[in-house]
């Protein structure tokens, strides 16, 4: 399989979902040179958005990626505002329904900026922020991604 | 074997020249050099779907 994050953007845009990237490919577009192999997407938990986003994971072909599962993702378990491990047919999907200490897409939006691309505009979270929830984890797998957030950070201060 | 995803991490970590050249990336270049990387390690199955099954972690 080729994981494609763009064409997983391409279509929560095109089902006008209400999304925040966060995680380590918010990192990679805010500039940090990070791995990460899943595309993590805060989402506005609501009955619209809920009904969007099933639209945009039938299309996607979404599945649980649990004991490779062969059971989809329902509106229902959207609505429970909860994590969702996904596995699509263009790579892995978390959505999710909070992150850290259970911020929500409303919490976070002001903190995320408009990032646009030829697949499409969409919202990223800031690095400031995301500096702020990595420290926040305080994982020992945070800590190397950490200090290249800081260093993108640090570098950016400089620049400006 | 080191965790793949620490690689680029651990390099930059000694040589802030990565750092600076991502930098020079437009956010779209950058999301494209992920995948790229991304679809290598699965070249050399040093990660899969089974993998992903057992990350269970909080994203953040």
């Amino acid at each position: 399989m080729n994981p494609s994050f763009r064409e997983i953007l391409e279509l929560l845009n095109r089902h006008e979902v209400e999304y925040i990237v966060v995680g380590g490919v918010a990192a990679v577009i805010q500039g940090a040179p990070v791995t990460t192999f899943d595309l993590d997407a805060l989402v506005r938990v609501s009955e619209d958005n809920a009904s969007r986003l099933v639209g945009a994971l039938e299309d996607l072909d979404a599945r649980y990626r649990e004991h490779a599962s062969t059971i989809k993702p329902s509106k229902k378990d959207i609505l429970a505002g909860g994590h969702l491990l996904l596995m699509t047919r263009a790579g892995p999907l978390d959505v999710l329904g909070f992150i850290g200490d259970s911020e929500r897409y409303e919490d976070l939006i002001a903190v995320s900026s408009e990032v646009a691309m030829t697949i499409g505009r969409f919202r990223v979270l800031d690095l400031e922020e995301l500096v702020r929830q990595k420290q926040a984890t305080g994982r020992p797998k945070d800590r190397a991604v950490l200090e290249i957030l800081e260093e993108v950070l640090r570098r950016r201060h400089d620049d400006n | 074997m080191q965790d793949p995803r620490n690689i680029a991490a651990s390099s930059a970590g000694h040589d802030g020249s990565l750092v600076d050249w991502f930098s020079t990336l437009s956010p779209e270049q950058r999301l494209a050099e992920l995948e790229s990387r991304i679809s290598f390690f699965y070249s050399l199955r040093l990660t899969d779907e089974s993998e992903l099954s057992r990350d269970s972690r909080t994203p953040q």
